[in-house]
């Protein structure tokens, strides 16, 4: 399987208060295709990042499937907003290219993938 | 997409000696105009020509085979797929639930050529390793995680699966070559009716057809019976004590969006032994929790768990497969360990049909010898914005204490 990053533009938005903070990030122009929920306190996200049976494709061209658990510090970036450099990610992925099958290019359930979230 | 149509052979008189506890209904089939539209994955048409062929000569109605994906539908009346494909049909009120039974398990098989020698796959194949994909091949394309990409060959085309010398393919795609066992869990042939379907009365003629002792015959030839269920819930365990279920909430979060579009929110749903009921409009149940993408409950067992013999705690949860994650901890606060990820929460319980499942965890994969509070996390992580149901997430019946401290 392909281990170089796989990169997706993204927006952020504080979601809920109740019964936790929590953040919703989602791919830029098509929210469902990639949706992650997060759950923020303490400096630290945590929740599900999911796509749908159909995938979602990255800016180089590669289709993703994901079913992961997120976890990473909330640091602060240079103009202020948020991120996370180093984030663990437990779960399914899979990839293929544009119309390919899911898992055509590989398939991993690990422990220790990793994400991050950067300003743009 | 392949399509194989089976014309009607038979005549009235076959089928209504064979049909006799549906004949009310074979009326309304017959008075239905067109033909039946059954929709399969590719593991499973094979195993369907002689049990339809035989539906078609007695009953006098006509299927058409549609293979493909099960999601969308595409007027099909009757869906026959593995469980993992049915979970979001059946969830979402796409196909009816109370009609849905297991048709039998289709075992994984490894096939090589006839002689080879002992060994891994990986370490067999001199050349690229077939694989059937879609939804139901995530196990098996998982357990070859190992393996370079390049090595494998993805393909959802049964001619070029059986043509494969080299493949980890259902039994119904196996080639000529030697079939050695995969150790992938096998597929579950569940089916159901379209909600809405447009011939309704042969849709639910046809399910009959295949509950009966002559279709599953003829089924027995590609479908192993289905496998026991799990014991049903105890109202004692094996030491004499009452049995334990989840005593009370610590904490839960589920993500804004799923408080939002879900409808089953409540945590103390959990609590207690399991009580989940499907009430007759699509999408009511009463007794759940949804975990909506990525959410969770931590709940306080009342006792503690301990690594005993096999399982220790089982969840319960509602329609499909929805994976679960579990972890375990000696105090409210944590730290909790993980004791298993993403483990599909389908297993049957005894008593219960074809709604409640379960999975079972064993606190000894942590490495924990016992524990008290429990985290039980959402795993199948659908996003929520594309969910377009009000059950999204793992849906959370009980949570039940296999394994209990002894006086």
């Amino acid at each position: 399987m392909d281990r170089s990053p796989l990169s997706f533009p993204m927006v952020a938005a504080a979601a809920g208060t109740s019964p936790h903070p929590g953040v919703q990030v989602v791919l830029d122009g098509n929210p469902g295709e990639l949706e992650l929920e997060f759950l923020s306190e303490n400096l630290t996200l945590r929740g599900g990042l999911g796509t749908t049976g159909d995938g979602v494709l990255s800016n180089e061209a590669t289709r993703l499937w994901m079913h992961a658990i997120g976890t990473g510090p909330v640091t602060r970036a240079s103009d202020g907003r948020g991120e996370v450099a180093t984030g663990n990610l437990m779960g399914y992925i899979a990839l293929g290219r544009a119309f390919e099958d899911e898992g055509a290019r590989g398939t991993c359930s690990a422990r220790d993938h990793t994400f991050t979230l950067r300003t743009r | 997409m392949r399509r194989a149509a089976l014309t009607a052979g038979g005549r009235w008189t076959a089928a209504a000696a064979l049909l006799l506890a549906s004949s009310g209904s074979m009326a309304h089939a017959r008075g239905e105009s067109g033909d039946l539209h059954l929709r399969t994955s590719e593991a499973f048409g094979p195993c369907l020509a002689a049990a339809l062929q035989a539906f078609s000569r007695e009953s006098g109605l006509s299927v058409v085979v549609d293979v493909g994906d099960l999601d969308p539908v595409r007027g099909a009346d009757v869906l026959i797929g593995d469980d993992s494909e049915l979970t979001r049909l059946l969830e979402g009120g796409i196909a009816e639930l109370e009609t849905s039974f297991d048709l039998g398990s289709l075992p994984w098989v490894l096939v090589v050529p006839a002689g080879s020698p002992a060994g891994a796959l990986s370490a067999l194949a001199p050349e690229r390793v077939a694989v059937m994909g879609g939804r139901a091949s995530r196990a098996a394309r998982e357990s070859l995680q190992g393996m370079p990409a390049e090595r494998m060959r993805v393909s959802r085309d049964a001619d070029e699966l059986r043509r494969a010398p080299y493949a980890l393919v259902p039994r119904s795609l196996a080639g000529p070559g030697e079939q050695r066992p995969s150790g992938v869990r096998p597929l579950m042939a569940v089916t159901a009716v379209v909600a809405g379907a447009p011939h309704p009365a042969g849709a639910r003629t046809l399910l009959a057809f295949l509950r009966s002792e002559r279709a599953r015959r003829l089924l027995a030839s590609c479908l192993d019976p289905p496998a026991t269920g799990a014991a049903p819930p105890r109202a004692s365990s094996p030491s004499g004590a009452a049995a334990s279920y989840a005593q009370s909430v610590v904490d839960w979060w589920l993500p804004q969006c799923s408080l939002t579009h879900n409808g089953y929110n409540d945590p103390r749903q959990v609590l207690g032994g399991p009580d989940a009921v499907k009430l007759a409009d699509k999408d009511d149940y009463r007794g759940i929790m949804s975990l909506g993408q990525g959410g969770y409950v931590i709940v306080d067992m009342g006792q503690t768990v301990v690594d005993g013999k096999g399982a220790d705690i089982r969840v319960y949860q509602v329609t499909g497969t929805e994976p679960v994650t579990l972890y375990a901890a000696s105090s409210p606060q944590g730290p909790f360990t993980l004791v298993a990820l993403r483990e599909d929460c389908g297993n049957r319980v005894t008593g219960f049909g074809n709604f409640e499942r379960s999975c079972d965890f064993d606190l000894r994969d942590a490495a924990l010898t016992e524990a008290r509070y429990l985290k039980v996390e959402d795993g199948e992580i659908y996003p929520c914005l594309a969910g377009g149901t009000i059950t999204e997430g793992a849906d959370i019946d009980a949570i039940e204490i296999l394994n209990i401290t002894k006086p």
